[in-house]
């Protein structure tokens, strides 16, 4: 078995992994992933999204959309008091921060992941590039519906 | 609110040690950090640094974010114990930053976002889909620039929509079901035999999404792929360009034969 060649989809799915453990370590469990697909468009961001872009052996980045239901019970788990928007972004940017920081650890130099993003729904960092096709991997969380995305260029 | 916030004065959180474990910044932003044992202001901190308004204002919401720093306040009590703190720059006239419509977000650090890393992201010069074990690294960059994002009326609106559009929640979304013919090109065989090469699971199907990046944009648009389920199990496709696409992106980046699986 060649266990090489598919090393990128192995990297991508540290991410998944090291998203299901953010929210068992901290909210208490995981998420439950739904199905994935394929997205010519980018989806409708939620009410805040984390971006953590890549470089390297893969380019592109990885989104965490979330809703601000979840988001609240998230900080309410947390036993923040605060829940507003601003705490909710703060929130989704420590979640990226924290993910990031751990997929650095993971991947060494095989795979740059830079300074996380956070933006709420109505904005769409001008950095970021979207793709032709992005990988859209809902869950759910607390009653939830969120998704991972998952958008690398050719 | 225009440019008040230029006139506000940042220092570390008393707690900041509590935030700091892990947050990977910009050296930038870390030479703000620097500063900020003290209470100043974006446009000391700018000319003490050499570094541009705009960016020492985004290391500055960075970092608030963070909750690594705070604005600096002060009650009168301790105001006047303190004898006032120390440099009475009046930023209200922000030499420094002279342009009306770098208008810094508002009050509160958090809704706008503060990206400090390159412009353009490294695009896909690397197509290099079959990586080898040794292939070598894009190098970080090594003096990230930090960018700013205004936060104007124009910056509110929503992302441009070049590439972005919203996904319909049904009726566009998919597909060409087959209703017809001969043709029964089911594309749950291909898909599934793409994912078996990268041991099935969530790895296949990013497998799957990887050899799918390789098919042509227009062509999946032109063969109503806009949005494909991983378990969808009817999707067939009748448009010949994009199986032909599906059929060399399946072989050169997953090493998946279609045909044979589609002959039986």
């Amino acid at each position: 078995m060649n266990t090489t060649a598919f090393q990128p989809e192995r990297e991508l799915a540290v991410f998944i992994d090291l998203i299901a453990h953010y929210f068992k370590t901290v909210g208490g469990s995981e998420p439950a992933f739904a199905a994935p697909s394929l997205e010519a468009a980018l989806p409708a961001q939620l009410d805040c999204t984390g971006y953590m872009p890549v470089t390297g052996r893969l380019t592109g980045w990885i989104a965490l959309s979330l809703p601000a239901a979840l988001l609240r019970s998230l900080l309410s788990h947390m036993g923040e008091t605060q829940h507003d928007e601003a705490a909710q972004l703060d929130l989704v940017a420590e979640m990226a921060g924290t993910i990031t920081s751990n997929a650095r650890e993971h991947f060494g130099e095989r795979l740059y992941v830079q300074p996380p993003l956070a933006a709420s729904a109505d904005e769409f960092p001008d950095e970021l590039v979207p793709p032709p096709l992005s990988f859209r991997l809902p869950f759910e969380w607390s009653g939830e519906q969120a998704y991972l995305l998952v958008a690398i260029h050719p | 609110m225009k440019t008040t916030a230029l006139a506000d004065r940042y220092i570390r959180s008393e707690d900041f040690a509590s935030h700091i474990d892990g947050v990977q910044l910009a050296p930038e932003v870390w030479a703000v950090f620097a500063q900020l044992h003290q209470a100043r202001t974006t446009a000391e901190m700018a000319a003490t640094l050499k570094l541009d308004l705009k960016a020492v204002q985004s290391a500055v919401r960075s970092l608030t974010r963070r909750k690594l720093i705070q604005k600096h306040v002060l009650d009168w009590r301790a105001y006047t114990a303190s004898a006032a703190p120390a440099p009475t720059t009046p930023a209200a006239s922000a030499p420094a930053a002279p342009a009306p419509d770098v208008v810094v977000a508002e009050t509160r650090a958090a809704p706008v976002t503060t990206p400090p890393f390159p412009a353009s992201p490294v695009l896909s010069v690397n197509v290099s889909p079959s990586p080898t074990p040794s292939a070598p690294v894009a190098p970080p960059p090594s003096a990230p620039a930090i960018r700013f994002r205004l936060a104007s009326d124009q910056r509110r609106s929503p992302a441009p929509a070049p590439a972005i559009s919203l996904r319909l929640a049904t009726a566009g979304a998919i597909t060409t079901r087959a209703t017809t013919s001969s043709s029964r090109w089911r594309l749950r065989p291909v898909l599934d035999a793409i994912g078996a090469k990268a041991g099935g699971g969530l790895a296949g199907q990013l497998l799957v999404y990887r050899v799918f990046l390789h098919v042509p944009t227009d062509l999946m648009q032109a063969g109503g792929l806009h949005s494909l389920s991983l378990v969808d199990e009817n999707f067939v496709a009748t448009h010949a360009p994009l199986r032909a696409a599906i059929v060399k992106a399946a072989r050169t980046h997953a090493q998946v034969e279609v045909e044979p699986l589609l002959a039986g």
